[in-house]
This record gives structure tokens, sequence and C-alpha cells, in this order.
């Protein structure tokens, strides 16, 4: 039976009292007392009493005094340290590689390529936060870093902290362009590599023959078609006689190879011989009927041969008729030219513009997202956890922005990035927030960022370009892009409303390959109005008149000069078509000439072995009667024989 | 115990929820009763929050409201409390407004607990404790716990 740990050691003066004057009973007192007498140290040192009841009356009222005891609990203050000061404490050990986990994850979010961070360094008690590498990876090329950060040093004001707001006085380093990795990036799953390109090859013409396939007039189309109809028919039906008349000239021949196999009658056989001489001559008169109708089915092939011939020649001409008219538009129809120009620029500038229009409203839209979970007021109770479950109402309360970066300057060799007050909450900030982005001889830029209510864009800016090497696509022309542009953005919201707009001067040139078959392709220059409205984007191009003259007369000299044949992708494949199925005919025709031909032998062969057969008839004759030869006037048998 | 269910209202890792905390865990009350309410009073908290939520919003969108929160907000520090955030004053306000409410809850499961698993869950863990002394201590601490008793 031991006392508490608290009491066993040499006990002060200061102590004894303390506790003495906690007791209220003078046998409790005493007891005390004499437990705990002075040592020759000038302390006081428990003595257990040698009576059990006593000791066990001691302790009792050493367990009255420390529960009675005021000042803090120990083992409280532990557990209270172990719940909040492990977490704290943790997350400042691990606070670098967590934060810089994080900042990865939301900037490749923001970026939708590949971003790595190195050696992130945050010094809470210096206010300083300090990266050594920031780096966005190239979308088409795994072992290049686009956009390079080195160097990156900041200091936040922890009296924005106070308001849970993090605001960055000065955020400088240096910065660099297309800088090689040492290791592939590892794009994020939502990465889609070319999604912004326009397959479009303009030096083929595809696009620009398809538009000019529409000036095939229907009525070529229609008389074609009706040309083809008519010959078809006309060859079918004209088949289906000729096939019926070899059926009949076969008959023929089987009813003549039977009439050749009967055997003579006897010489005193008189009705006999009559009968095979009369039998003999109906078959001459259906070979002569054959032969008459076989010449004029030869007679028809002709005329409906040169008919079919003459429709093709009907439908050629029709086509070159139409392809004349084409080629004399191309010199005069500016409205087509600037249509093909037009084409050529949206299919290639198209999906881009709607591409990086996305990527920046994904951009807004995400941090608005972020900010609006905490500050929306008309959300319902929605979210995970249960702090994104609540509304936030708004008072006025003066406070910095939720974030911002006062002065922003980073500098490179190739890439300048300068600007103030930039973040979010411009309106709390008490001014816009400027962001210039120079990419030294290629592209400038001016932002303006300005989230105040009284503001009439949230984002407007101009952007400038000297010259910076453009591409279609992997299998598209390109060259150098010089713009000039202003843009604006009014707002986005969740829902899709947005207006975003954006207008200036482009111009083109230095094309690679040269198109056409000048010595250089001419540079051009247009306008561009680019407006979106939620997830809609529209690319309108205006071409100057003047500025078409160049390439008007490239352009039509290379039609001209690459022939028919160039010119003959503009007639629609249906009209080829046509064409190609008259072609067909006439060779049906030819087909069914040699089928005559073959029917004429066929009746050549059976009129000889008819002459033949009278030549045995004749030998054979009981009496003298003088038989003709079957050979071409076999009808003459019969009036001989008196018929 | 009814304090543990005030913080149970409160969303955690907010200043609130610390301020309120740190002091109870250093005054004398049954620490046990008090994590143990705040961690089983978390359990019940989704079927409550959408009902505090409102609650707090209707509180917060008073128009007497408007100026005072916005001075108050104005205060460095203030802005960690999130009292502008309906969620978090609904809690706070349902937590501390209802404190009598809960106090008598708690008195009533201390009452039953006592009458119907105080003996029980004592032999068990007299049980327990024969063969794993840590046991043995919890035991213990259940008696004390039982002695203590209205400290709720």
């Amino acid at each position: 039976m031991r006392i508490h740990r608290s009491f066993r050691g040499a006990l002060k003066e200061k102590k004894i009292r303390s506790i003495r004057g906690m007791l209220t009973d003078s046998s409790q007192i005493k007891l005390f007392d004499d437990s705990f007498p002075r040592g020759e140290d000038g302390k006081y040192h428990y003595s257990k009493p040698s009576d059990e009841k006593r000791a066990e009356k001691i302790k009792g009222i050493l367990k009255k005094v420390r529960k009675a005891r005021s000042g803090p609990r120990t083992l409280r203050l532990i557990i209270l340290i172990l719940i909040i000061f492990i977490p704290v404490v943790f997350s400042l050990f691990f606070l670098d590689s967590l934060a810089a986990g994080s900042l990865e994850e939301v900037l490749e979010t923001l970026s939708g390529t590949d971003v790595t961070v190195v050696n992130l360094d945050i010094r809470p008690l210096e206010g300083s936060v300090r990266l050594e590498k920031l780096a966005f990876a190239s979308e088409t090329d795994p072992m290049v870093d686009s956009l390079l950060f080195t160097g990156l040093e900041t200091d936040f004001s922890w009296s924005a902290v106070f308001f849970r707001r993090f605001v960055i006085d000065e955020l400088s380093g240096a910065a660099a362009l297309n800088a090689s990795r040492e290791t592939a990036a590892v794009y994020p799953e939502s990465f889609e590599a070319g999604s912004g390109s326009g397959g479009f090859n303009l030096s083929g013409f595809q696009t620009t023959s398809a538009d000019l396939a529409e000036l095939i007039p229907d009525e070529t189309l229609n008389l074609l078609k009706n040309l083809r109809g008519s010959a078809e028919q006309r060859n079918k039906d004209w088949t289906a006689r000729v096939n019926r008349e070899s059926d009949d000239i076969t008959a023929l021949g089987e009813r003549i190879s039977v009439y050749l196999s009967k055997p003579l009658p006897g010489k005193t056989d008189i009705q006999g011989w009559t009968s095979l001489i009369e039998e003999g001559k109906n078959l001459g008169g259906d070979v002569s009927a054959e032969s008459t109708v076989v010449e004029q089915f030869e007679n028809e092939l002709e005329i409906a041969s040169q008919d079919a011939r003459r429709a093709l020649e009907k439908g050629r001409s029709a086509i070159n008729n139409d392809l004349n008219t084409v080629q004399n538009n191309f010199s005069l129809n500016d409205e087509m030219l600037n249509r093909w120009v037009e084409t050529a620029v949206i299919s290639i500038a198209g999906p881009k513009a709607a591409s990086a229009y996305q990527k920046i409203r994904k951009i807004v839209l995400h941090l608005r997202d972020r900010t609006q979970n905490e500050d929306s007021d008309d959300s319902g109770v929605v979210g995970k956890g249960r702090m994104k479950r609540g509304r936030i109402v708004f008072f006025p309360a003066a406070l910095p922005p939720r974030f911002s970066i006062k002065l922003l300057n980073l500098e490179g060799d190739d890439i300048s990035i300068e600007g103030t007050n930039i973040g979010i909450d411009q309106d709390l900030a008490g001014a816009a927030s400027f962001l210039s982005i120079d990419i030294k001889g290629v592209l400038s830029s001016e932002i303006t960022i300005d989230g105040r209510e009284t503001a009439e864009n949230l984002i407007r800016g101009n952007l400038s370009s000297r010259a910076a090497p453009w591409t279609g696509g992997p299998d598209a022309p390109g060259g150098m892009i010089t713009v000039q542009s202003v843009f604006n953005v009014r707002g986005f919201n969740p829902e899709g409303d947005a207006d975003f707009s954006s207008r200036g001067q482009v111009v083109l040139s230095d094309w690679n390959p040269i198109l056409f078959f000048g010595p250089s392709t001419p540079p051009l220059p247009f306008s561009y109005n680019f407006s979106a409205d939620g997830g809609k984007t529209d690319l309108k191009i205006q071409i100057e008149p003047k500025s078409l003259m160049p390439w008007k007369k490239e352009i039509g000299d290379y039609l001209l000069s690459s022939g028919e044949a160039e010119l003959k992708k503009v007639i629609p494949p249906e009209a080829e078509e046509q064409l190609e199925a008259l072609e067909t005919l006439i060779e049906d025709w030819d087909d069914n000439k040699a089928m005559l031909e073959t029917l004429s032998l066929q009746l050549d062969s059976h009129q000889s072995e008819l002459d033949a057969a009278m030549d045995e008839l004749t030998e054979g004759l009981p009496v003298d009667i003088p038989l003709p030869r079957a050979s071409g006037v076999l009808g003459g048998i019969g009036s001989l024989l008196g018929n | 115990m009814a304090v543990g269910i005030t913080l149970a209202f409160i969303p955690g890792l907010t200043l609130l929820w610390f301020v309120l905390f740190i002091p109870m865990m250093l005054v004398r009350l049954n620490q046990a009763a008090f994590l143990g309410m705040m961690a089983a009073g978390k359990l019940f908290m989704p079927f409550v929050d959408p009902f505090s939520e409102r609650l707090g919003y209707f509180i917060l969108s008073r128009p007497g409201l408007y100026e005072p929160m916005g001075r108050f907000l104005s205060l460095p520090g203030t802005n960690w409390f999130r009292l502008n955030d309906s969620f978090v004053t609904g809690g706070f306000v349902l937590g501390i407004a209802g404190w009598p409410f809960w106090f008598l809850i708690s008195l009533i499961l201390v009452g039953l607990y006592r009458r119907y698993l105080a003996v029980k869950v004592k032999t068990l863990f007299s049980k327990l404790g024969g063969k794993v002394p840590l046991l043995k201590k919890l035991s213990i601490a259940v008696s004390a716990g039982r002695r203590i008793g209205g400290a709720a």
C-alpha cells in the first residue's frame, strides 16, 4: 500500500504548509505531521506509520489532498496536446510535401498538362515561401517543359492570414520557355494530345473543291441521269429481244437437226417424199425469216449505239460547259475566294480558339467553384465535407483579398511576366489586377482582371504577337502569324452563361510549304471576331477585298495552270458516275453486236446443213424431179413443189 | 456529456470548435463522457446538419445582424471562426442554446446507463481485466466514472 508518487519524495516547507492548510481535522493534522517528519536537510520525508490503520488513513488523506489540488492536470494536458498539437506538428513537418502535392494537383487541373513542383519550402515564422522549380510540360513533346519557373521566392502577409486570407507581397523568380526535361512528362488522365489541331489541308484544295462542286448545276446532273436512264432502258429492252431471238434460233437449229436425222422414205413413197420436202421448205422459210430479223437487229444496234455515244458526248459537253463556268468564276467571284479563305482560317484557327477559350473558362470556373463553395449565397446543402454544406452570408467586413499577389516579377531570357494585384477579390484589393506577359520578340499581352461589381468587364486585355510561328496541324501548312487583338470577358458562371469576345487583326505570312505555284505565298491579312457564350463558340473572319487581290491571282493562276485534271476535282462524284455508266452501256452495245454476229453465224450454219440435206434429197429422189439448192432461196422449194 | 453534444454540433477544424474544446479539456468534468459523447454525437450529425444549416442561414440573414457582424468580422482573427458560414453558426447556436436540453438528455442517459448497463459493463471489464491488465485499468476507470456520476 503506497501513497501517491507526488508525496514520496522530499517535500519543501511551503508544500507542507499548503497541505496542512487544507486539513481541518486536528487528528488528521497530527497524523500528517507524524507521517512527514523534518529531515536533516530541512525537507520533509514520508515515514510510513507502523500501524496499518494509520497508514491507510494517511493514504486516504493524501489522496483527498491531491484531488483537491488546484493547478494544471498533467494527464489532461497530455491528452490535449495529443489531440491538438500532434496534427499541428505533423503538418509543420510535412507541410512542404503536402502543399507541394496539393499545388501540383491544382495546377494540373487548371493547366491540363503535367506540372512539376520541386522543393517547395514554406517558412511560416519568416512568412516566406520558396520554390526551386515549377514546370509546365509541353502538350506535344513530353521531354520539354513549355514553361519553367525557377528560384521562386515570395513573402506572405501574416496580417492577411489573421483574416483567413493569403496575400503575397511580392513573387519573384526566373522564367524560361521550352526547357528540356530529364524525364518524360506524365500527363494527367484528362489530357488530350493535339486536341486543338484543325486537320485542314489547304494545298490539296479538298475543302475548296467540295465547295466548288456546288457550282455544277442540278440541270446537268438531271440531264445525265435522264440520258443514262433512257439508254439503260433501251439497252435492257433490246437485250431481252435479242435473247428471245437467240432462243428461237437455237430451237430452229434443234428442229433442223431433228429433220436431218430423219430416214429417207422409200422410192415408191411419194407421200413421204412430199411431206419431207414440205418440212424442209418450212425450215428454210424459218431460217430466212430469222436472217431477216438478225439483219434488222444489226441495223437497230447501230442506231442505239450511236444514240448512246451521242448521249455520252452530250453529258460530257454539259460537264465541260459547267467547268468553263466555274473557271470563269475563279477570276471573278470575290465572295467565293473569301469563303475559301474563311473556311481555311476557321478550320485551322477555330478549334484552337475554341480550345483556348474552353481552357480559360475551365480555369475561371474552377477558381470560382472553389471560392463559391466557400462564398456562394445560393447553393443548397451540397458537398461531401460538413464545411462544404454551409452557405456564406456576406457582411460589410473590411477584409483583404482572398488571394492576391501584390507584385509579380518573373524574368527570363525569353519571357517576362509582370503584374500587380494578381489574384481573387479585386474588389477587396481596391484595384484591378494587371498582368503583362511578354514572350520576347514573339508575343506581348496586357491583361486586366477586375472583379469589382461596378467593373464593366471581369477580364479585359490585349494581345499582340510579332511574327510567331504557327501551324495548322501535322499535315497542314504553317508559317508566321502576327496578331493584334483585344478581348474581354464579362462574366462566367457555372450555368454556362458567359460573354467572352475577342476581335483583332491577324496576318498569316511566310507560308510553309508555299501554296500554289508561285515563288511565294502572299501574306494573308484578315480581321476576326470571336465570341463565346457558355460552351458555344463562334469565329467570324473578314478579309479586306484589297488584300485578296494577290490571292485571287495566285489561286487563279494555279487553277488554270493545273488544267483540266485539277478542274475535274470540282465535278461532283455523281456526275462522274453517270458518265461512267453511259460508257459502260456503250460497251454493252458492243457486246450485243458480238452476240448478233454469233447468231448470224449460227444461221449460216443452219443454212449449210439444209443445203447439204437438199443435195442428199436430190440424189435420193425416185423420179427425176429437179430440186433447187436450199441456200439463199429455200423459199423457192415450195414454188417448185407447186405451193 | 452536454458539452460533448454541443461540440458535436459545431464543425471541427474551425477556430470556434478549438476555442470551446480546449477549455473544456482543462476544466474538471468527466473527460471520458465528454469525448465519448462528442464522438457519438458526430454519428448523428448527418441527420441534424440540414436543420442546423437552415437555422444558421435564418439567423445570419436577419437584417439587424448585418452591420454588427460586418464589424465583428472586420476584427483580425474572427474570420477563422467562420461565423459567416450558415453551417457553423447554426451548429453553434443549436449547441449553445440547446445546452439545457442536452443536459437533461445526458441525465436521462446516465440514469438509464446506471440502471441497465453499468453493472454489466463493470462485470465485463472485471472478467476481461483478469486476463488483460489494460482492461483492468479501464474497469477501474468505469467504476470511478460511476462514482463521479452527476458530473454530466
